[in-house]
């Protein structure tokens, strides 16, 4: 039955040929292939996932000798299911709003490809079918992007994003050669076995081979999935129809996650690699996090927030909380597709009604009005700082009592513990009628969101990595010294409790200017707002290549 | 007498500066037909000379080869003339074969790896040929809009283009897998070099692509390519494909 994965990556490849064939023979009307070929690939996908939740053995099918070996595993099913759902639903999603675009069909066709090709991605089981689904996917991305060929924009910020891409290609290619040449197999499965078997293996320069492959696969991971420096294509690719922000925004950038999580046999034999993954991981975080609370063009805003959200898969991955990674990028995936794809309804309905009611909330978030503060703020500051902390512990306690023990356990408690501050916090600066009652659903919400995330992280471990011991190497891999984690513990979380202590001073003291930070501040949103001058580096560096390569040419006379 | 084997074998599997006699050749051919056949059986003669002089190459000939690739795929990115562009590129992909035949010995091997490069330039060389019927140039910049005003033509420049840069499937893609696995151990600086040449047919390619491609549609004289001879054309494209799958088996 585990040949039913071999249907699920086939057919969105047999759905883009007969939509050709289709759209040419009957017009528009073609395009109901495509979609018929997405309820069908889904039911398959289901069918696989709950094969694989049913406990059936792992199997590879060998298409040929040399490559095409596809494999049926926990989190190959489980990927070609979120795909496969959200490749639906922008088919579906696209069949009303593309349908005065020229290039109707073709449109359907490369989702079809691109649907397939991510498919195959997640389910490859030897390096070289990786690497073709992987080099297919930027090219895919490329033509959706730049769908529009009278678009100029479109075609210029697709440009970024292929050629950010292909840099990602190329470590991952590094890292296929260098594990053939050390096991001889293309073969997934051997070479994880082999790792397992002999993780001292050296390579070039007498390195240590699962350290400059962990390293190369990070790489490659970083430019799919937008980490820091990587990052600039994400923000600026907007220009493209809305589905396909769609599609990129809820699956294409999760890629980086899922290659991090395919290679964990590999990275739980590094011993450094991922601290390297964890710092690149936050930094991308903080940094999308900081540039999307300082745009003023909505649409820059989500590609920042997408950032963000990659930085935070990757430091998940970072920590050793591989299962929680796959969560998060299913959770997110699913959230940002929804706001993009309800993104034309939103504009639809702000055309009729700005529906910016003009009350608290308007002075507040428009006018720039503070609330008026009534209750005690150091009592406010207590109840924010303790609550989520609670809850956190209790909830975490709920699944393992011992999650003390696991250091990306902890690193991911204060995360949580600073994003239920700053939810309380707003609440706190909210003005409203019934502030208790407010207060308690926020506290509700939040109990509910922690417990169902906690939870379903705890499932997603059991489901994709049943061996223990092997989560526990994952962790012990991710892991640092004692002494200096519990330093680093004890530091962070000073510097949070004074933070929120002066944030609520602050507050309390609202109107008064903190003349003593203002010329730094002013250097600092000078820096965001010009995106830390990265693209500006870009740019500059691109235009001194090509100024380069001009006077190389008239000097060889163009030949 | 070694070195003149040598030369003369450079002349024809072009190391730079004797590249140039390439280069100026295929920019001065006009008809399309002479430019197809010429990139194919250009190497040929280089390949030759090499299995008859049956001698051990000197490995700096591996960073000479090299130079050239890189040189050439540089110089790629500020070109704007596409047939310009096609004889820098197969410039820059024939000096590889140079790193493969030292290395690997292996001069069947160097003759898939050669026409896996040269048969996507040479439809190309067919495909500007229509291009320019039709622009009268095929210069990028000047000529542009092509995607709006010439659909077929367009979809087929593209894949020729994907299977010039060695994009999946393509038979290049499994050559430049195949010189990249065969060196990356004994030769790991020449590996990331001939990966950052790869990097660069990506982006001249790409640029110039969408140069040619994007924008409105300009006055043009003809029509777009008929369906019969789109079918020919893709009949080629497709059979490059095909190629490349053969090739994987041969060479992986």
């Amino acid at each position: 039955m585990q040949e039913l994965i071999l249907i699920v990556v086939a057919l969105p490849f047999v759905s883009a040929l007969l939509t050709q064939l289709a759209v040419s023979r009957l017009g528009r009307k073609g395009v109901k292939v495509s979609i018929y070929a997405a309820w069908l690939t889904l039911a398959f996908s289901c069918a696989g996932i709950w094969l694989a939740l049913n406990g059936a053995d792992f199997k590879e099918f060998a298409l040929s000798s040399a490559w095409g070996m596809i494999r049926f595993d926990a989190l190959g099913t489980l990927m070609a299911l979120v795909i496969t759902i959200i490749s639906l639903l922008v088919r579906v999603y696209s069949i009303r709003y593309m349908v005065e675009e020229t290039g109707y069909g073709r449109f359907f066709v490369l989702l079809d490809l691109m649907s397939g090709a991510l498919v195959l991605m997640v389910v490859a089981g030897d390096l070289i079918t990786l690497l073709v689904a992987w080099h297919l996917i930027g090219i895919l991305l490329y033509f959706l992007l730049g769908f529009d060929t009278r678009s100029k924009p479109a075609a210029r910020y697709a440009f970024w994003t292929w050629i950010t891409y292909r840099f990602g290609d190329l470590p991952l290619l590094l890292a296929a050669a260098l594990l053939y040449q050390a096991f001889d197999s293309w073969s997934l499965s051997v070479i994880f076995e082999q790792i397992a078997l002999s993780p001292q293996t050296k390579t070039v320069f007498d390195l240590p081979l699962v350290e400059v492959v962990g390293v190369l696969v990070a790489i490659a991971a970083y430019a799919r999935s937008a980490q820091f420096l990587l990052h600039t294509w994400l923000p600026y690719t907007m220009s493209g129809p809305t589905p396909v922000s769609a599609l990129m925004h809820a699956g294409i950038v999760n890629a980086g996650g899922f290659l991090i999580n395919r290679f964990a046999p590999l990275f739980v034999e590094t011993s450094g690699v991922l601290h390297w993954v964890f710092i690149v991981g936050l930094a991308t975080a903080v940094i999308g996090s900081i540039l999307m609370l300082t745009q003023n063009d909505i649409k820059k805003a989500l590609g920042y927030s997408t950032m963000g959200q990659m930085g935070f898969m990757i430091m998940e991955c970072g920590v050793g909380a591989f299962s929680l990674a796959i969560f998060h990028l299913i959770a997110h995936g699913l959230f940002k597709g929804t706001l993009f794809l309800s993104a034309g309804g939103v504009i639809g309905e702000a055309r009729k009604n700005d529906g910016v009611p003009k009350d608290s909330l308007y002075d507040f978030v428009i006018e720039k009005h503070p609330a008026k503060i009534k209750k005690p703020w150091l009592l406010m500051a207590a109840v924010t700082l303790v609550v989520p902390i609670t809850i956190l512990f209790f909830a975490h306690w709920a699944v393992a009592e011992d999650f003390l023990q696991k250091q990306g356990a902890i690193v991911l408690l204060f995360f949580g513990w600073i994003t239920g501050a700053q939810l309380i916090f707003s609440t706190y600066r909210m003005r409203k009628q019934n502030p208790g009652r407010l207060f308690m659903m926020v506290i509700v919400s939040f109990v509910v969101v922690v417990l169902g995330y906690t939870l379903i992280s705890h499932a997603f471990d059991q489901f994709l990595y049943p061996d223990e011991a092997f989560r526990l190497r994952l962790y012990t891999a991710a892991g640092i010294d004692v002494f200096w984690f519990d330093v680093l513990v004890v530091l962070v979380s000073a510097v949070i409790v004074a933070g929120w202590l002066r944030t609520y001073y602050n507050e309390r003291k609202a109107g008064s200017a903190d003349n003593a930070l203002k010329p730094f501040s002013i250097v600092f949103y000078a820096l965001i707002s010009r995106e830390f001058y990265v693209n500006d580096l870009y740019s500059w560096l691109t235009r001194k290549l090509d100024a380069m390569a001009l006077k190389i040419n008239i000097w060889l006379r163009w030949i | 007498m070694q070195s003149y084997i040598w030369l003369l074998a450079a002349l024809f599997l072009p190391l730079f500066p004797l590249s140039m006699v390439f280069n100026s050749v295929y920019q001065r051919l006009s008809m399309p037909l002479i430019r197809f056949v010429l990139i194919i059986a250009w190497p040929f003669p280089g390949i030759w000379i090499l299995h008859e002089g049956n001698t051990q190459a000197p490995d700096w000939l591996i960073y000479w080869a090299l130079a050239t690739a890189l040189l050439y795929a540089f110089r790629a990115i500020s070109v704007k003339e596409v047939t310009m562009w096609s004889g820098y590129l197969a410039t820059s992909a024939w000096a590889m074969g140079w790193i493969l035949f030292i290395v690997d010995d292996g001069v069947n091997e160097l003759s898939f790896h050669v026409l896996s490069f040269a048969l996507p330039l040479a439809v190309m060389s067919l495909l500007l040929g229509e291009l320019i019927h039709r622009y009268e140039s095929a210069y990028a910049g000047i000529v542009s809009g092509v995607a709006v005003a010439q659909p077929r033509l367009s979809g087929l420049i593209i894949m020729a283009m994907m299977a010039a840069i060695a994009s999946p499937l393509f038979p290049g893609f499994f050559s430049m897998l195949q010189i990249i696995t065969t060196l990356v151990i004994t030769y790991p600086l020449v590996t990331t070099g001939l990966l950052l040449v790869w990097l660069i047919w990506s982006w001249s390619g790409i640029r110039l692509l969408q140069e040619l491609l994007v924008g409105p549609a300009l006055p043009v004289k003809y029509r777009d390519i008929s369906r019969a001879r789109a079918v020919s054309y893709g009949s080629l494209i497709v059979l490059l494909l095909l190629s490349g799958l053969y090739l994987s088996g041969v060479l992986l």
